[in-house]
């Protein structure tokens, strides 16, 4: 029996659209994985983007996300030790300067006493309340630049602690 | 310069999308097709424009991503692999009267889908009197009757 024209287009194209199948299902199981990966915070926001660094000596607690995208806002959660060995109601914690080019801090809380730009970084002053309490200090900001990023920070003339972020562009 | 990257990235991965998506979800327009392209465009927005509202942004990120089409257009004409890829080829679903439920299967078509097509193109009541289907390139089906 003679192949009908539409048999034969089909003859031609079924190799390509069986391959174009398999790509398909390929493509929905990649696009089920990236919607999984950003539920667990790969793409920012999740449980496996934030961490927490300690400085043992300091008593500093740095917690924040590791994956970050650039516009999106994200928080720095910095734990300050109260009550300090000179007796001081004031707790300073210092910032580095190269961070604070690549994020622009919209909002800090509490409120700081003062805040005065010291020697590759910026100082901000908190006043300590009570006995031997913690000053636990919320900085948001919105990243604007890309790629892996470092930051440091800590008290004046203190352990630092050294952090690493990637910024998603 | 970013934003034409940004409107050539984001162009080119809802392209990426759309084939693997699969013809027949966008063939023919149901609600849920409706909201996700209402919705896809409130979500490419701040994506395309970033913080720059300003008009020359607008018309720099229109400007590329019509571009993009025109030249993607002249491209597929000139070369048939990309046309293939980007565009898909046709194929039976029917032929000569049988049905090839694992073609369908693979392409997310059933018979109440060949029987809407039968139905409003020709008038057919039942898939008997349907010769050849057709899912075409679009994601449409097309019948022949007998």
């Amino acid at each position: 029996m003679t192949e009908s024209r539409l048999q034969e287009m089909d003859r031609r194209n079924i190799a390509f659209v069986e391959r174009e199948w398999i790509a398909s299902r390929i493509g929905v199981v990649a696009m089920v994985v990236i919607v999984v990966m950003a539920l667990a915070g790969v793409f920012s926001v999740g449980p496996i983007s934030w961490t927490e660094k300690s400085g043992p000596e300091s008593g500093v607690t740095l917690r924040y996300e590791k994956l970050v995208r650039r516009g999106g806002p994200t928080d720095l959660q910095v734990s300050l030790p109260g009550a300090l060995s000179d007796g001081s109601r004031t707790v300073s914690l210092w910032i580095s300067d190269g961070y604070l080019e690549l994020v622009r801090i919209e909002n800090v809380v509490p409120q700081p006493d003062k805040a005065t730009s010291v020697s590759s970084g910026v100082l901000y002053d908190f006043a300590v309340a009570g006995e031997d309490r913690s000053v636990d200090v919320r900085i948001s900001i919105t990243p604007h630049s890309i790629g892996p990023q470092a930051g440091s920070l800590g008290l004046l003339d203190g352990e630092r602690i050294d952090f690493q972020q990637f910024f998603y562009p | 310069m970013d934003s034409v990257l940004r409107a050539g990235l984001i162009y080119f991965f809802l392209l990426l999308l759309f084939r693997l998506a699969g013809k027949r979800t966008f063939s023919e327009l149901t609600p849920f097709d409706f909201v996700l392209l209402l919705v896809l465009g409130e979500a490419t927005q701040q994506g395309l424009l970033g913080d720059d509202v300003s008009v020359t942004n607008a018309l720099v990120v229109v400007t590329t991503l019509v571009t993009i089409d025109v030249v993607m257009a002249a491209v597929k004409q000139r070369s048939s692999f990309l046309n293939r890829l980007l565009e898909g080829k046709a194929v039976l679903l029917i032929d000569d009267g049988n049905i090839l439920h694992d073609r369908m299967r693979k392409a997310k078509v059933d018979e109440y889908d060949v029987l809407e097509a039968a139905r409003s193109s020709h008038g057919l009541e039942e898939l008997a009197d349907v010769k050849y289907a057709v899912l075409e390139r679009s994601g449409g089906i097309s019948v022949i009757p007998r």
